[in-house]
């Protein structure tokens, strides 16, 4: 009998033509689309999983209450924390340290910049990062010992695939400003697998610390915490006696911290909390700077659920073909219930025939899943492949999917086909020419998510714009940030005069600055000072030189411009934005003395000198927060990045001459930049991913969905024959026919877009709240994905409308 | 073996209610060839649904083969219908996607019949109504006569006591609609009880009573030669 329905359906299939390659194209891409967002929920969900003790690793961190009663996290810990916090707790099986950030290291003549790990010795026995070459956990016992992964191996010595002992044993120098350390490599490591929170190229000792300050040096010297829990230890209860020890250790923190103001004046305000390492991925609140950056879920649950709509526009076109060719199928029913099947065994035959063609369908969704891959790849920032998702859960989805999507979208003929009264179809009982109230609501709800996408895309596309021509408050074209970071700081005077000298005679050059930051690139930093009433407020700061606020095209809008002939400013003059003058409640800013929190590089409170008119240096995102510019030589992102302002007309040649440069003041350095403006751009990246996810889903779905109603009008249109044969004997003309014909289609496109709007409209103003400059969401934006979906899918219904209209009537007439 | 007393159906559509059957009484003999006329709309279909277990009454008593049938349920219906009626339509319902052979095989398929005795069944089937030439054939390769003997093969091949036929000859010209005609007597002949509806008189001559039927009402019968009951 099996045999008997495949032979049906596969006969069917093969006749069925438009209707089956609709199902299945459909039904493909939707599948497609479903396979890569899986990959990438999994990819997301997998994070820190691959550890064999994954669910016994916890990431330690505490947790307090400000005044205001907003909940604080703070994941780093002073370095002789971790020591005593395993001394004590005999529940722990190991706990380490981790500090981690980039270094540049020197083999023979040759300097690269790598991620440099600090770490205590039970790290590697904790965490699963499995050695290729040596011993990992004696090398970190060893201080002059290192670790380093296959890619720092292939950068640093040229080994590859099968000879990594080559490098075991080998010396490497790690400078770090003036001074240089050198360590033996001891271990090679397998690759970081992308799914792992915590990464770094080399590892070292975490008795290196005081030498080779890592984690960055703007927050006094602070490390994360792993600890291993024993096998029985329950978290929670070890939670619960952390009380007087975290009162211990914490003390003079807390007091710290509530002398200003960031922790309420309360016993139970801070507690000392562990997190399980598969957890860390997803908590976007506890922020340990050099771990990978975690991920809200909630922008995998969207994704899923965009895959989830677009396989369900797939879905009612299966639902909605077989509602329309319910007339055709009605006979077969009726015969196989004459002889005497039962509605049972007919729902049984649709059901399976739908599973099978669902179960086609992901097999060539999965093909094309897996060549769309390098693309998805591309788009969403991963290295990703189905080859990562183990084969079982493979397996267990795809099982799943089938079932799911076939029993879904064959519900329509399984269970009202099979309810037909055998008498009444095989009399041939002539279905309505229109479309049922069924179809009708699914088309709807087809066009629904088509519109709301569409409209989505719109609102994103317009704020992006936005985002990346509003103006900024300076002027960031062409201007080029030179990494300068592996500047010795007693070399950075000498390099930039050098440039100057060299560079600055040249027509091409407008203007070089010395910078701690280029904003987007390079670092940033912030600082507490006292505000006007005396209260501790934040401040960024940002080492710059004379000729700063000229590359820039800052405008000053109060006082001076650090100046040259004044070598006092350098020690204690310093430049405050409009936004720093506001929020500290400054009346008159120039002359005004500002008082430094805690003790930092001035000797004698610093002058303001100048205010700068506002300049947004971080994203748009946020508003723009209080800033104060310093020439301080002791300040420790004196030199991070050089900045030359370029003439338009010769770019590369510019770059040349930079370069040329370069490698006469600095041999043997690496040469990196980045443009402002495209730095900047970066920080929208995670914007234009979700722009162009929404934009290719949206266009999935509308492709889809018309592929659907392709189908449909070519069903309705052949039910309508004999009308529009007696509307035109009777002097219809094609055109009027055809906007008959459509018109009930641009109906069901009309009130789609009047139910997605009110969505799309919730839910772009919930995405734009995460920003601090917007632009507004106006009726323009839904009208526009109306027309465009409307063109579309008229374009759609009328080719066949047209071709109905156009046929010679008699034989529309004959044709019954 | 066909025995109705006081059958009534009536459909209820859009707060209109029809009647379409009203208090039939008949009895069916087997071996019997009885053709039902009147005009459209009179419930000769209806009737013909009902006799076949295809639709139940609203009232009155339905008893087949000795047994009361008018209160069983689709299942039961559909168990009782398969191995006992044949069903010969006017507009044929060959299942277009399966071949002449496929077709016929179908009804074996539902009664559960081994692979084997299948092929030598629906072969039989096929000799008797002289289309085994053409078992391979889809039903859009045949003509009309063609179509309606694989259809007679169909409604025979599970050697049903009872065939039903609505109008066999509706959509034939009148010599495919003679060939049919021949071979549903040949079936009569052999013991089958043939129960038609019809529109032609022609059509009802072959067969031994005639009822008529008007606006659901048996108004009169009629018999001709032939072995009677």
């Amino acid at each position: 009998m099996i045999k008997n329905y495949l032979k049906v359906a596969l006969r069917r299939f093969r006749r069925g033509g438009t209707h089956a390659a609709v199902n299945v194209i459909g039904l493909s891409l939707g599948m497609a689309t479903c396979a890569l967002i899986f990959m990438l929920v999994h990819h997301e969900w997998s994070y820190d999983r691959f550890h064999e003790n994954a669910s016994r690793i916890h990431r330690v961190y505490l947790e307090y209450v400000s005044p205001e009663g907003e909940t604080g996290y703070q994941a780093m810990m002073t370095p002789d924390f971790t020591p005593t916090f395993k001394s004590t707790f005999p529940q722990l099986e190991g706990a380490t340290r981790l500090a981690a950030s980039g270094r540049d290291f020197k083999v023979g003549n040759q300097t690269t910049r790598h991620m440099l790990a600090e770490v205590d010795p039970d790290f590697f026995e904790m965490f699963t990062f499995p050695v290729l070459a040596g011993d990992a956990v004696a090398s970190i016992t060893d201080p002059t010992s290192m670790v380093v992964t296959t890619e720092a191996a292939s950068a640093l010595f040229d080994v590859t695939g099968e000879n990594w002992s080559q490098a075991i044993g080998q010396t490497v120098t790690i400078l770090v400003g003036d001074e240089a350390y050198d360590f033996n490599v001891g271990a090679v490591l397998a690759p970081i697998p992308n799914n792992s929170s915590i990464t770094f190229d080399v590892a070292i000792s975490f008795e290196n610390y005081d030498n080779i300050r890592v984690g960055g040096n703007n927050w006094g010297g602070r490390t994360s915490t792993y600890a291993l829990l024993g096998e029985s230890v329950d978290p929670e209860a070890l939670e619960a006696s952390f009380t007087s020890f975290t009162d211990l250790e914490f003390g003079t923190y807390v007091e710290d911290m509530r002398n200003a103001d960031r922790i309420a004046d309360d016993g139970d305000a801070y507690r000392l909390k562990l997190q399980a390492l598969p957890a860390m991925h997803s908590d976007i609140d506890v922020w340990v700077p050099y771990e990978a950056d975690a991920h809200n879920p909630r922008y995998s649950m969207i994704l899923a659920a965009i895959g989830m709509l677009i396989l369900l526009i797939a879905c009612i076109n299966f639902m909605t073909l077989s509602v329309g060719q319910s007339t055709i199928r009605a006979r077969e029913v009726g015969v196989r219930k004459v002889l005497g099947a039962t509605q049972g065994q007919v729902a049984k035959q649709h059901w399976g025939e739908s599973i099978v063609i669902a179960g086609v369908s992901l097999g060539i969704g999965l093909l094309l899943a897996a060549a769309a891959t390098p693309a998805f790849n591309n788009l969403t920032g991963t290295e990703l492949s189905l080859g990562q998702v183990s084969p079982v859960l493979i397996i267990v989805a795809v099982v799943f999917l089938t079932v799911v999507v076939g029993v879904f979208a064959g519900a329509y003929p399984a269970m009202i086909l099979s309810r037909f009264m055998p008498a009444r179809v095989l009399k041939g009982v002539v279905s309505s020419p229109r479309l049922g109230m069924l179809t009708r609501a699914l088309i709807v709800l087809q066009f629904t998510i088509s519109i709301g996408l569409i409209a989505s895309t719109g609102i994103m596309t317009k704020q992006l714009g936005f985002l990346l021509t509003t103006d900024l408050g300076f002027d960031d074209d062409f201007v080029l940030a030179v990494d300068t970071r592996q500047v010795a700081r007693s070399e950075a005077d000498g390099v930039i005069g050098y440039f100057r000298d060299q560079l600055l005679a040249q027509e091409d050059i407008k203007g070089i600055a010395r910078a701690g930051t280029a904003f987007a690139a390079y670092g940033s930093d912030r600082n507490g000072w006292a505000d006007a009433s005396g209260i501790n407020r934040s401040a960024y700061n940002f080492g710059v030189d004379e000729d700063w606020a000229d590359v820039l095209d800052m405008e000053i809008v109060a006082g001076r411009n650090f100046d040259k002939n004044r070598p006092s400013d350098a020690t204690n003059a310093i430049l405050v934005n409009e936004a720093l003058v506001r929020e500290f409640e400054i009346d008159d800013p120039v002359g005004y003395v500002m008082t430094n929190w805690l003790q930092w590089v001035y000797e004698e409170s610093p002058t303001i000198v100048g205010v700068v008119k506002d300049f947004n240096y971080r994203s748009l995102h946020e508003e723009v927060a209080p800033a104060i510019m310093n020439m301080h030589p002791d300040y420790y992102n004196y030199f991070q990045t050089m900045l030359v302002k370029l003439g338009p007309d010769d770019v590369a040649g510019s770059l040349r001459k930079i370069e040329q440069a370069w490698s006469e003041v600095l041999p043997g350095k690496p040469f990196a930049y980045v443009f402002m403006d495209d730095a900047f751009a970066a920080r929208y990246e995670t914007e234009q991913r979700w722009r162009s996810l929404v934009t290719y889903s949206s266009a999935l779905a509308i492709i889809i969905a018309c592929l659907g109603l392709f189908a449909l009008a070519i069903l309705v249109v052949n039910r309508r024959t004999k009308e529009i044969g007696i509307r035109k004997v009777l002097g219809a003309s094609v055109a009027g026919v055809t906007a008959l014909l459509s018109r009930e289609f641009a109906i069901l496109v009309v009130i789609g877009s009047v139910v997605a709007s009110p969505l799309a409209y919730l839910a772009m103003n919930s995405w734009l709240s995460g920003f601090a400059f917007t632009v507004s969401i106006g009726p323009w934006v839904f009208v526009g994905a109306t027309l465009v979906t409307l063109a579309v899918a008229l374009v759609t219904v009328g080719v066949h409308a047209m071709r109905a209209a156009r046929a010679n009537p008699v034989r529309a007439l004959r044709y019954e | 073996m066909i025995e109705t007393v006081n059958l009534s159906k009536s459909y209820q559509t859009d707060e209109v209610e029809t009647t379409a059957l009203n208090d039939v009484s008949l009895k069916i003999g087997s071996g019997e060839f009885v053709s039902i006329m009147g005009p459209s709309g009179c419930g000769k279909s209806t009737l013909l649904n009902i006799l076949g277990l295809l639709d139940s009454p609203t009232s009155g008593t339905y008893r087949f083969d000795g047994t009361d049938v008018s209160g069983l349920s689709e299942r039961q219906r559909a168990q009782l219908r398969k191995g006992n009626i044949g069903f010969v339509f006017q507009s044929f319902n060959l299942i277009d996607e399966l071949t002449v052979y496929e077709n016929v095989e179908l009804a074996l398929l539902y009664l559960g019949v081994a692979a084997a005795e299948r092929e030598a069944r629906v072969g039989a089937a096929l000799e008797r109504t002289q289309i085994m030439h053409r078992k391979g054939h889809f039903p859009q390769q045949l003509s009309g006569g063609q179509q309606q003997r694989v259809a007679v093969a169909r409604a025979v091949v599970a050697n049903p006591g009872l065939i039903l036929a609505d109008e066999p000859t509706g959509n034939l010209d009148s010599t495919n609609g003679e060939e049919v005609m021949k071979l549903l007597t040949e079936l009569n002949e052999s013991g089958t009880t043939i129960v038609m509806v019809t529109h032609s008189p022609a059509d009802a001559e072959y067969s031994h009573r005639t009822i008529h039927l008007f606006d659901g009402h048996v108004v009169t019968e009629k018999f001709m030669a032939g072995p009677v009951v």
